[in-house]
């Protein structure tokens, strides 16, 4: 069962939220995304350990699913649009993050806004 | 009257001289990043440095608060590391002050979350472990716009003022002694060629106002003391261990070479 880590997640959503707005949201995740090619001062490899996949949702549909990997630079940064829905919530939005890495190790954050 | 108006016209030379003088020649680290860097260091929303220092802020709330009160209350102490310890044997600087903390207990020392590399790559240890390197982004923020000022302990005996003293000039020494390779001293590159490209960086004047560093070549947070190993990577000499007793000594010179000038908070360096 993957553990849940408390790396930090950074979430930053910009933009004026009312029905059908297109807003711009920000994430930045504390990862050392390291890729197992590197070496210590030993000789010996860093061991691998990348985010594999990052899951965002809006509410309760899925905005994007992506899967990452060693190309991935270290704490890792994403931006990307969100189009709320022309219907009003009445219980608000909210985007959940949640990312696992090779190493079962997951990460999550929910953050209101409105 | 010629003689007078000779006078007067010295005398307004050596004014315009003295007034461009007296703006400091020295240059934050900041001025040489490209201004892709500089954007992302601007950017609250993209900049890595954030991650730290908001797990730095939590580690001060939950674990320093009890013995130092509000970040704000010790921001002035910030700029005055490295400090000669009560029995002048150690250059203490802020990571080394946390560490003690921490080994006193005062603080536990491991955090589950480890954003950076093992420390066993970096080859720095406990120095450069999250939570240190967290709670020394956290508390050069809070200093940001103090000045540093790094001075023997007012109160200091005569000999304790002379050790730091020795301490200056050991590191002093270490500034301009050539090493490595390279062949190169500290000052050949950071007093003689600051501006010049060596490989795809700019050279900068060396002045400390930056750190802890997020330098783009780590992926990760870093102290002064790991940047100054860096160095003795570059001119290619065996390199020393971290918080060895010169390296304490370059930084404390480096601080005092710096003395006045505004911290910068946590930095984005290449």
């Amino acid at each position: 069962m993957a553990e849940l880590s408390n790396f930090p997640i950074r979430l930053t959503v910009t933009g004026v939220v009312q029905p059908g707005a297109s807003l711009k949201a920000v994430l930045l995740i504390g990862h050392p995304m390291e890729s197992g090619f590197r070496t210590m001062e030993s000789g010996q490899l860093v061991p691998k350990n990348v985010i594999e996949t990052l899951l965002v949702r809006l509410n309760d549909s899925i905005l994007f699913r992506a899967s990452t990997g060693i190309g991935i630079s270290a704490n890792p940064y994403f931006a990307f649009p969100v189009t709320l829905p022309e219907a009003s919530s009445p219980e608000g939005w909210h985007l959940s993050v949640s990312w696992v890495d090779d190493k079962g190790q997951r990460g999550e954050l929910k953050r209101d806004f409105r | 009257m010629k003689a007078l108006w000779q006078i007067l016209g010295v005398w307004l030379g050596l004014s315009v001289l003295c007034a461009t003088s007296w703006a400091d020649p020295r240059t934050s680290g900041h001025v040489y990043l490209s201004p892709q860097l500089q954007a992302l260091q601007d950017d609250p929303q993209r900049n890595p440095v954030a991650l730290w220092q908001e797990r730095g802020q939590g580690l001060w709330q939950a674990q320093c608060t009890s013995c130092h009160g509000a970040m704000d209350s010790v921001k002035r102490s910030v700029a005055s590391f490295p400090r000669l310890s009560a029995d002048g044997k150690s250059l203490v600087n802020l990571e080394d002050q946390i560490l003690r903390c921490q080994q006193r207990g005062a603080i536990p020392a491991s955090t589950p979350a480890q954003t950076t590399a093992p420390s066993s790559a970096t080859g720095a240890g406990a120095l450069e472990s999250d939570s240190i390197l967290s709670l020394s982004a956290a508390l050069h923020q809070a200093a940001k716009g103090e000045r540093i000022q790094v001075a023997p302990s007012s109160t200091a005996s005569p000999e304790h003022a002379a050790q730091w003293q020795a301490r200056l000039s050991s590191g002093e020494r270490l500034y301009q002694t050539r090493i490595g390779h390279m062949n190169l001293a500290c000052m050949h590159c950071h007093d003689g060629k600051v501006g010049a490209q060596m490989r795809a960086d700019t050279i900068s004047q060396a002045h400390p106002t930056g750190f802890p560093i997020y330098r783009m070549a780590w992926q990760t947070l870093g102290s002064l003391d790991r940047r100054l190993r860096a160095c003795y990577s570059g001119v290619q000499t065996p390199i020393p261990s971290a918080g060895s007793a010169d390296l304490r000594d370059l930084e404390l010179f480096l601080k005092v070479r710096a003395n006045g000038m505004v911290l910068d908070g946590p930095s984005i360096r290449r």
